[in-house]
């Protein structure tokens, strides 16, 4: 089942100016972007730096604003929606972020980071709040105790644990995760990921899963999208575009992955 | 002489100063690299490997930290308390060094060319056009197209992956005995990493000269060393030829990082290890990894210190029940 379709999403920047200050030449950052994610389903974007899947997920959400192109969850036309009713609707789309360090504020007790969402989108008393907080922690595998401490005591593993609790806090539809692992040691990598994992069989909601790291990519997502300046070049059940990759360029990216010396 | 390493590495202790305290972040490194050998030097965030290097480069006291114990030879030469000019002749001249952050290290203010040159002229004693020669000779052995244009380019005007071979070139300028690589393709894009990694393998493969390149990424380490050195929480704990290690590892810190890297194929759940890395201020009595380990021996792990011991193939390990797994194996 169709949850989010995506079709025709373009972005470009200015690149020159004229002497008058009129535009001379665009970068087209995403261009003419399509593609659906369906209910419970994990879709990866993969490609270089610079081939615009960061952006992808920053359109969908509308943090940067699309140019063209229609957005359009369980029916509902994001981009035909004024900002102040995609208010509402932003809870049904949560981001977790590669660098747990910068997107938790310092200063904040990890508690209170987590019942920040509710707060907007919830009509919850401030125990209730308290209580889901704990209750979240816990779930990701973070006892109680740690509600009161600052992100400066806690590893990178257990503060992206943290910002998954704080996406998880609103019950939405689809996180998107851009790098959600890339920052961490690969001991703790494999926790995080099997964590997503089990809270997608619990709570069924759908990833859109940024990565480069192909290795990654092939053994947690249904689908997978190539990207590469700008636009999508392939995408496809996993296995398939691993196995008869379409693309020369995702030829080029599958051939680049460092095989390890034994089977 | 010949058969001696060319670096050694025996019982390395190195501190830095936590809290007001002077606490271990490298309590017991041994490794040796041979002469034309490429070592993987293995670990995870505060395992001590990038430390430990920096030991090599007598850079500890720079940073602020002091080496405790133990003794780094580089070839026939004690490194642990040597005089400051000799330490400068070894950087740079005897042993090149590139880093992760290629873009970092390098001058905004001045072109790539200037660079190398000024390494050549600094160590070499040579005239400007000889060195600025010899600057646009090493851009072309790096992959620069059109080296002598390209030479007088800033650094913002490179890639990432033009900037690290920048950065090579530089640490290969003077000819160096061992070249030191810190996760030098992490921060680069998996196709400009493949083609960096080859040009490191033909630079070594060429030269003659030793290679120790660190990385926490076992499958780039799989791929361009011929030995392993795996480090944990500040020791070394094992240590072999990368094949053997890699399809029969003996630690079970090596095994279970070995097994946490997905396969091939979508999967229900990946292997993983419990646990977190623990900080350099914890106490840990015993093996360094017995909290995580699951393979523990109640009564013994966790009460006394773990030696390494090498097995009769000439691996290492530091494992109490290493002597069991490496007859099974």
């Amino acid at each position: 089942m169709t949850l989010l379709v995506v079709e025709g999403l373009s972005k470009s920047y200015p690149r020159k100016r004229d002497f008058f200050g009129r535009v001379t030449d665009r970068l087209d950052a995403v261009s003419d972007v399509g593609f659906t994610l369906g209910r419970g389903e994990t879709l990866s974007i993969v490609g270089e730096s610079g081939a615009g899947k960061s952006t992808v997920g920053r359109l969908i959400l509308r943090l940067i604003e699309p140019d063209r192109g229609r957005i359009v969850l369980d029916g509902v036309d994001l981009r035909a929606m004024p900002r102040g009713a995609l208010r509402a609707h932003r809870r049904h789309m949560q981001m977790i972020f590669q660098d747990p360090f910068s997107s938790l504020d310092p200063r904040v007790e990890i508690g209170r980071s987590i019942e920040e969402p509710m707060l907007l989108h919830l009509p919850l008393s401030a125990r209730e709040r308290r209580a889901r907080a704990l209750a979240l922690l816990e779930r990701v595998g973070l006892d109680g105790g740690y509600a009161g401490r600052l992100p400066s005591g806690l590893s990178g593993g257990q503060l992206q644990r943290v910002a998954i609790a704080r996406a998880l806090a609103v019950n939405p539809k689809i996180i998107v995760c851009d790098e959600p692992v890339a920052a961490l040691d690969v001991s703790v990598r494999a926790q995080v990921l099997n964590l997503m994992a089990e809270l997608q069989e619990e709570f069924g909601m759908s990833y859109l899963f940024i990565s480069h790291d192909l290795s990654i990519v092939r053994a947690i997502s249904d689908r997978v999208a190539v990207m590469s300046k700008g636009r999508l070049v392939e995408i496809g059940p996993t296995e398939e575009v691993f196995a008869a990759p379409r693309n020369d360029y995702t030829v080029e990216l599958i051939r680049a992955i460092p095989a390890m010396a034994h089977g | 002489m010949q058969d001696e390493p060319l670096l050694e590495i025996r019982d390395l202790a190195v501190e830095f100063p936590v809290g007001g305290r002077w606490t271990p972040v490298v309590s017991d490194a041994c490794l040796g690299l041979a002469r034309g050998e490429t070592l993987g030097l293995v670990g995870e965030s505060g395992s001590g490997k990038s430390i430990t290097s920096m030991a090599v480069l007598g850079l500890v006291g720079e940073l602020g930290g002091r080496v405790a114990r133990g003794s780094i030879r580089f070839d026939g030469q004690e490194v642990v308390g040597a005089a400051p000019s000799l330490l400068r002749r070894l950087r740079g001249e005897r042993i090149g060094m590139i880093f992760q952050q290629p873009g970092r290290s390098l001058n905004p203010a001045f072109t790539v060319g200037d660079h190398i040159a000024e390494t050549v002229r600094r160590h070499r004693g040579v005239s400007r056009a000889q060195a600025w020669q010899r600057a646009v000779a090493l851009l072309d052995r790096v992959g620069i197209a059109r080296a002598a244009e390209r030479a007088r380019d800033y650094p913002h005007q490179f890639s990432g992956g033009m900037c690290q071979r920048v950065m090579i070139a530089m640490a290969i300028s003077c000819e160096p005995q061992l070249l030191i690589a810190d996760e030098p393709t992490t921060a680069l894009d998996v196709t400009v990493q493949a083609k960096v990694l080859n040009l490191l393998r033909d630079l070594v493969s060429e030269s003659g000269m030793s290679m120790l390149f660190i990385s926490h990424d076992l499958a780039v380490v799989s791929e361009v060393t011929q030995r392993v050195s795996v480090m944990y929480a500040g020791q070394s704990v094992e240590d072999g030829p990368t094949a053997q290690m890699f399809a029969a590892p003996r630690h079970p810190y090596t095994r279970a990082l070995l097994a946490s890297i997905p396969g091939s194929g979508r999967q229900q759940r990946l292997k993983l290890i419990e646990g977190s890395i623990p900080s350099p201020d914890t106490v840990i009595p015993g093996c360094r990894f017995n909290p995580r380990c699951t393979c523990r021996v109640a009564g013994v792990c966790e009460t006394r210190a773990i030696e390494l011991r090498r097995a009769a193939d000439g691996r290492s390990v530091r494992c109490v029940q290493a002597g069991g797994m490496a007859a099974a194996s």
